[in-house]
């Protein structure tokens, strides 16, 4: 499952794509609005699934090594989140799907029962 | 339009935001002030501010703040022949007040847009406590200047002190300035990758600065981040201006928060900050009181990760 797998199923806008986000497998998701729980995840290849669209975001999961973003609920990143994303080499992408549904789509795909 | 006095520009450095920010309106304005009534004489008022060597004075109504009579208004009197006028009759009352909690880079701004040449301060119940001039500024910010510059040079010193080969770092933070939180943490992590030390250190770090670095934002007056690398270890020190911790040790338990709701909507107060600091620490320090807090962090490097910092 790469970023693009997961952004293909929640019809993601691609605000910034990294490097790998074609080729580098998703392992682990962290789904918060509270930067101080995603900062919590010890794990390798995150994917960072939130509503909170600051800086703060791009900057916490550029400290964790998370392979990107998703940011659900329609939200646009501020101006200075592309930038980050850019510098950090993180994928940043928006969806409308809510947290909840966005973060069951992702489930589905990572257990093989997607369509 | 290009402002006059550059400050808020993107190369403004920190310490000076700091300052700017972190002092009030309070600390610097002239108490003493002299006030008249509505009744006085323009010909009273003339006499008074040369005799006092001031060029505004405020029209109080009993305790309420109504005009101000400055030089300029005197000089029209006098044009005019009206100096037996009562000050009412010539005093400005389109007023623009500051208030004594606001820092001084609200009154830097107040002189950059408005040609006054002093401003009124009130406190929270509206009350006259001080009047601000463009001269109390010069004069306590040359002094924290100083006073700043002196214990950076200070520092630059004791880094000479430091076991040759260490990186020291050092970052302002200032109270609510969430858009540079973040910015010494990216930098420690540049560094540490650049010496080739292993993610999950890096990470442990870079956790352990950010948080730091948040937590000032949101819970000081302002602060400042120490990092020393040496080949062993990182050492950060961080320490603020106050208000200090209550209760330290419900700080430190998992979920305790005291964030506002718009702190929540920045994305942080989960109440997680303290405890995440001491779960990637090896050494972990902390004391506060009212004036400050200060916490002492220090994560080993792994032994096969010797770094070059010379």
């Amino acid at each position: 499952m790469t970023l693009n797998d997961i952004s293909a199923i929640l019809s993601c806008i691609q605000h910034n794509k990294n490097t790998i986000f074609e080729t580098e497998a998703v392992e682990h998701i962290v789904a918060s609005d509270l930067m101080s729980e995603v900062l919590i995840a010890e794990e390798e290849n995150l994917l960072l699934i939130t509503a909170l669209n600051t800086e703060q975001t791009l900057r916490t999961a550029h400290i964790v090594d998370a392979l990107g973003v998703v940011l659900v609920n329609g939200k646009r990143p501020q101006p200075g989140m592309i930038r980050l994303a850019k510098e950090f080499d993180l994928a940043l992408f928006t969806t409308k799907s809510s947290m909840f549904k966005s973060c069951a789509a992702v489930h589905s795909l990572m257990n093989g029962d997607a369509n | 339009m290009r402002k006059l006095i550059p400050i808020y520009e993107n190369q403004t450095p920190l310490v000076v935001l700091e300052l700017i920010q972190g002092h009030k309106i309070k600390e610097i304005m002239s108490e003493n002030i002299i006030t008249i009534g509505r009744d006085m004489t323009m010909r009273d008022v003339k006499i008074l501010m040369k005799e006092k060597s001031i060029s505004g004075v405020p029209v109080m109504d009993k305790k309420r703040l109504i005009g101000i009579i400055s030089v300029e208004d005197l000089l029209n009197a006098l044009e005019d022949g009206l100096m037996d006028d009562p000050v009412e009759k010539h005093m400005s009352r389109n007023l623009v007040i500051l208030e004594e909690q606001m820092p001084v880079s609200f009154a830097i701004d107040y002189f950059e847009n408005y040609s006054f040449n002093r401003f009124p301060v009130l406190n929270e119940r509206k009350e006259l406590v001080g009047i601000i001039t463009s001269r109390d500024i010069i004069i306590h910010m040359v002094a924290v200047m100083n006073q700043e510059i002196r214990r950076l040079e200070n520092l630059a010193k004791q880094g000479a002190h430091t076991e040759i080969g260490d990186i020291v770092r050092r970052y302002a933070v200032v109270q609510n300035d969430f858009k540079n939180a973040g910015k010494a943490s990216s930098e420690i992590k540049t560094i540490l990758i650049k010496h080739l030390v292993d993610r999950k250190t890096i990470r442990s770090i870079a956790t352990a600065v950010y948080e730091l670095e948040i937590n000032q934002v949101v819970h000081s007056l302002g602060g400042e981040i120490l990092c020393r690398i040496s080949d062993k270890n990182v050492e950060i020190l961080a320490r603020d201006r106050g208000p200090g911790i209550e209760d330290i040790e419900l700080a430190l338990s998992e979920g305790y928060s005291t964030a506002t709701d718009w702190i929540r909507s920045m994305g942080f107060g989960a109440g997680m900050g303290l405890p995440n600091i001491q779960r990637v620490s090896d050494e972990f320090h902390i004391q506060s009181s009212k004036t400050g807090t200060e916490i002492r962090v220090i994560i080993n490097l792994p032994d096969d990760n010797k770094i070059e910092t010379s």
